[in-house]
Order: C-alpha cells, then structure tokens, then sequence
C-alpha cells in the first residue's frame, strides 16, 4: 500500500482491500482529507474498518472508475465518491446513511423509484488525462488556497454530521466560524 | 435601516417577503438589522395566524449578493476580544443565527425564489428555505471558506440535508460559485425556470401542498416536491 502526503490530504493507492486500510490507519496522522484510489481494491467489508470510518475525524474520498463493480454496502461506508460512472439505483438503498450522503431530495427519488441512478452517490469525473488525473484536479481544486488549520475546522463540520447528526453541526458551524475568525485576527495582529 | 428594504405582504394566506436593500441586498449592519426586524415581524405573525406558505425574493436583479466583507471585519474586531475574555460566543450569533434557521421549523412551505447573485449569507436564506425555485441564470454558491472563513448560519448543516455530503464538501470547501445547472443537477434547487416565473411556480407549489391536507414538515419537503412534479405528469 502506498501513501501520498502532503498538508491537506492524503493520498492512499494499491490497497488490496479495507483491511490492510484499517490495518494502517497509523499511518493516516492528522490528515483531514483521506483519498483511496480504489480501482485496485477487493469488495469486501470489514466491520473493524467499517467502524474506524463511520467514526473518522477526517472526510473519506473513494475513487474508483468502475464504481459500479462495488456493493452499496462498501462505499456507503465512505463520506464521498468519485467515479468514472453513475451508480444504478437498483444497487442502492434507501437508508437513513444514503439520506445524509446524498440529500433528502435523492433520498425519496430512490425511495419512489424514480430514478434508474443513484443520485448524488457518486460525483462522476471525465477528463482527456485520465480518471486519476481527474481526480487530483478535483480535489485540488477544493482544497486550494486553504491552510491546514482552516481545512481541519472546515472538515470538523461535515465530520460532525456523520458522527452526530445534520442537526449537530449547526453548532459545529458557530463554534467552527469563531474559530477561523480569531485566527483570521491574530494573522491580521501579527502583519 | 430604510423601512421599505424589506417588504413584507399577504395574498391568500401566503406571507410574501421582499427583500430590496441597498447594493443588491449586501448584507452589510444594516441589512442585518432589517432583515432581523422582518423576520421578528414575521415570526410573530405566523405564532398569531395561521399561513399557507411563505415566499422569499429579491426585489431588484438579484436575491443578495452576501456579506460585506468590510462589516464582517468590523464585527468581528468587537466581538473576537469578548469571546476571548469569555470563552462564548457572542449572544448576539445566536440571535441573528435564529432568524435564518427558524425558516426550517416554520410548520408550512418556505420557498425561496432565487435569481441573480444568491451567495455566502443570502445563500443560507435560501438552504434555510425548504425548497429553492432558481430562476435561469442564476450563480449561487458559498464562498465562506474563500476569505478564510465558513458558512456559520446554517449554511453547512441545510447544505448537507438537500444535496448530501457529496455535494456539501464541494459546496462548503471549495467555496466556488454554481451555476443554476449545476444547482438542480446536486439537487440544491428543487427546480430551474425561465426569468420571472419563479414566484407564480413557488405559488403552484404551495397550493399543491395545501390541497394534500397533509401536515407539512420539513423532514417530508422533498417528498411533497416529488408528489407535486408528477401530480403535474398525470
């Protein structure tokens, strides 16, 4: 298994399957952005790992191009999903976990049946340069322009709404703004 | 604060809320005490009468084009030394906090309608809202996180509960503004439609809603939005 770190995120790729993940999930430090490139990685859910995730204090990114060969199972595990493909709705459930991943309005589209895709499970990513190329573009182009310190409270808000509940982080996001204004201030002190 | 930036009308039990302040309703000290004002009107008349639906535009080209950065600043420079001396947030979040999120608990249709610029502040009015009708053309979006900051009025929460983390970690971190496609296509606007036909179809949908006879809540909103598209099918 292979790690990529830098400020933001981390990178993982070649991890045969969500065990050797647990199993190095030392390894993840204080990384607030956890990407998987997955294409390589075996369906198969481990409740240990299953656990560690839904209990996270980081956001977890699953890439793979054919998402499709994946159970709803293993990638609702994960906060988001990149993917060269829709997900066929038929695959999905219409759970309490895919209200809060994908949104309330997905939410009854699946539950009536009105969609043949899945909706809002997985962002679907094209480029001329490739799937994984696409995928560094996109978050990239999230986490641009961010410091550590902002993306952590930033991420700390989502975070709370999988481990606590939506309703949770609208605390989370007053004592988050608080946060990130007294630092913006103490940046502006010390020019 | 001018009295008529914020316009408050009745038609067939539907409360009409317009906002028309200054620069594009920018949400300077001002527009915050106007818009709070409005809002304690409104939240007094719907606990003394019994309403339909609620509707919330802009007056002018656009729906508001946010925070003012320079009062945001100023705010912040009184208000960062007491919660550091106190350790609490100031009373005063709480308070303007409550006039954005009591939208969501308000037991019939809020319908935001948006056109032109619906960003940062104004943004989270229309989260708030339980269902946003874009007008074409429309750029939406969150850019909080862009000036260092983040969306501290609900924007995050209503965020993650119409489009799903998917969408709210792209929202909230990048802080990039959206197109109205890319709104209806993450499922943050309920529907896109043509320039100026967003408040006669906000009223479509609020009588639809009150013909089911059914108690409105804001957990069922998409679910009454759903029904009300292929109600229009058959």
């Amino acid at each position: 298994m292979i790690s990529q770190n830098n400020d933001l995120f981390i990178q993982i790729k070649d991890c045969k399957d969500l065990r050797e993940l647990y199993e190095n999930k030392d390894n993840i430090g204080n990384a607030s952005v956890v990407l998987i490139n997955a294409d390589n990685m075996a369906d198969d859910v481990c409740s240990e790992a299953a656990e560690w995730l839904s209990d996270a204090p980081f956001i977890t990114v699953f890439a793979a191009e054919n998402i499709k060969r994946f159970s709803y199972e293993m990638l609702s595990l994960f906060d988001i999903r990149l993917g060269g493909e829709e997900y066929p709705a038929a695959k999905a459930k219409a759970d309490d976990k895919y209200r809060l991943l994908c949104g309330s309005a997905a939410y009854y589209a699946l539950l009536s049946g009105t969609s043949e895709t899945a909706l809002n499970f997985v962002t679907v990513l094209t480029s001329y340069e490739g799937f994984d190329s696409a995928v560094e573009s996109y978050i990239e182009k999230i986490c641009k322009d961010k410091t550590a310190s902002q993306l952590r409270v930033l991420i700390s808000c989502l975070v709370s709404a999988r481990k606590c509940g939506i309703e949770s982080v609208l605390s989370a996001e007053s004592e988050g703004f608080y946060e990130l204004m007294s630092q913006k201030t103490e940046d502006k002190a010390d020019e | 604060m001018n009295e008529n930036e914020f316009i408050i009308t009745e038609e067939n039990g539907i409360l009409i809320l317009t906002m028309q302040a200054e620069g594009n309703n920018l949400m300077t000290a001002s527009f915050f005490e106007g818009y709070e004002a409005a809002m304690a009107e409104i939240e007094k008349r719907t606990a003394e009468n019994n309403y339909r639906g609620m509707i919330i535009c802009g007056g002018g080209r656009h729906f508001s084009v946010g925070a003012d950065v320079d009062s945001l600043s100023e705010r912040s420079a009184k208000e960062i030394p007491v919660l550091r001396e106190t350790g609490s947030i100031p009373e005063g979040h709480f308070r303007q906090k409550h006039f954005f999120t009591f939208l969501h608990e308000l037991p019939f249709p809020v319908i935001s309608v948006v056109k032109g610029f619906c960003i940062g502040s104004g943004s989270e009015i229309a989260v708030n809202s339980h269902f946003r009708i874009a007008e074409k053309n429309a750029r939406i979006g969150q850019p909080e996180s862009t000036f260092g900051i983040l969306p501290a009025l609900g924007g995050i929460a209503r965020s993650i509960e119409h489009t799903g983390m998917q969408n709210a970690f792209d929202i909230v971190v990048s802080g990039e503004l959206f197109s109205t496609e890319k709104a209806e296509e993450m499922l943050w606007a309920n529907e896109v439609v043509g320039k100026k036909a967003g408040l006669d179809r906000a009223k479509q949908l609020i009588e639809f809603i009150n013909s089911t006879g059914e108690k409105f809540t804001a957990e069922k909103a998409a679910d009454f939005y759903r029904r009300f598209l292929e109600s229009e099918v058959k």
